[in-house]
């Protein structure tokens, strides 16, 4: 257990037997990663709020939590990812454009019409939910293999393989502006 | 997997936004919500500053009847005895003005009405 995970433990058993300041600190400590990791798989900023708020209520609410079994950061991202999928799939029941979002993807009239960030916001988004919470763990927010699999209940072997096909996808779609970069 | 792959930096253009404060009220006041302590505990945890002459005040007050009540049931033992106004009770006044003890240490009665000078 290294000192992050202690201190979390004990701050998460503060602010569950009701110590504010220990509670603010474990917020402050994970509000942006949670809040940054929701937005990208949802797509709204309101919604990721919900999620960020639904999460650490969740966290607090809930004992499941064995500091023995995994880190905190990784079971907060457990948590912000079925949260997250649940509103995704509400959404897309509410509306099935999603599903064809890739094939309507055209990276060049992107380029011209919109900025360089929208265009990989969009190739992100695109990509099946699954490949798009393990590229944004991985490449946003840093997560480990391990990390990726605990959160989403895989094993890291499966991380690896989602990871390889989102970043094919991805390469492919953002081809001109890698291209422009290279 | 990571390095030297310009699909990195690619992907790095895509920044996200920040949560608004608003987010951050609504995640403490449901907290506090959550986790409101019952009325015992916050009596129990409440707290008083007091200023030491208010306080030493109060103490006199809350002492003072004490010290009365003392005084009242045990009065001092330096205080003379009352002498009984006649009519009210016995009074025995033993004078020892010219007593002196038998040489001999012998006791001797006398029966009331027997003694004459």
């Amino acid at each position: 257990m290294d000192a992050i995970s202690e201190s979390d433990s004990g701050l998460l058993a503060a602010a569950r037997h009701g110590d504010e300041s220990s509670f603010l600190t474990l917020y402050r400590r994970y509000r942006t990663p949670l809040f940054r990791f929701a937005w990208r798989l949802t797509g709204s900023v309101a919604t990721a709020e919900d999620v960020l708020q639904e999460c650490f209520l969740a966290l607090l609410e809930g004992a499941r939590f064995d500091v023995d079994r995994g880190s905190l950061r990784a079971y907060l991202f457990g948590i912000a990812r079925n949260l997250a999928l649940k509103r995704v799939r509400l959404s897309e029941r509410e509306s099935e454009e999603l599903e064809d979002t890739e094939a309507d993807l055209d990276p060049l009239e992107d380029l011209l019409s919109a900025e360089r960030s929208e265009v990989v916001a969009r190739a992100v988004m695109a990509l099946p939910h699954f490949q798009r919470e393990a590229i944004v763990l991985f490449e946003y927010e840093e997560l480990s293999l391990e990390e990726i699999a605990e959160v989403a209940g895989i094993e890291a072997g499966a991380v690896k393989a989602r990871l390889h096909r989102a970043r094919e996808t991805l390469r492919r779609q953002l081809a001109p502006l890698i291209a422009a970069r290279a | 997997m990571k390095e030297h792959d310009p699909l990195n930096s690619v992907l790095r253009e895509w920044e996200a936004p920040e949560p608004s404060s608003a987010v951050d009220a609504r995640v403490r006041a449901a907290y506090r919500a959550a986790h409101r302590p019952s009325l015992w505990r916050r009596i129990w945890s409440a707290q008083v500053t007091v200023p030491v002459p208010v306080l030493a005040a109060v103490f006199l007050l809350l002492l003072a009847p004490l010290l009365w009540l003392q005084f009242r049931s045990h009065p001092a033992a330096s205080q003379p005895a009352a002498v009984t106004p006649a009519g009210t009770g016995y009074m025995t006044r033993v004078e020892t003005a010219g007593f002196r003890p038998l040489p001999d240490g012998a006791t001797r009665v006398i029966r009331s009405g027997g003694w004459k000078q």
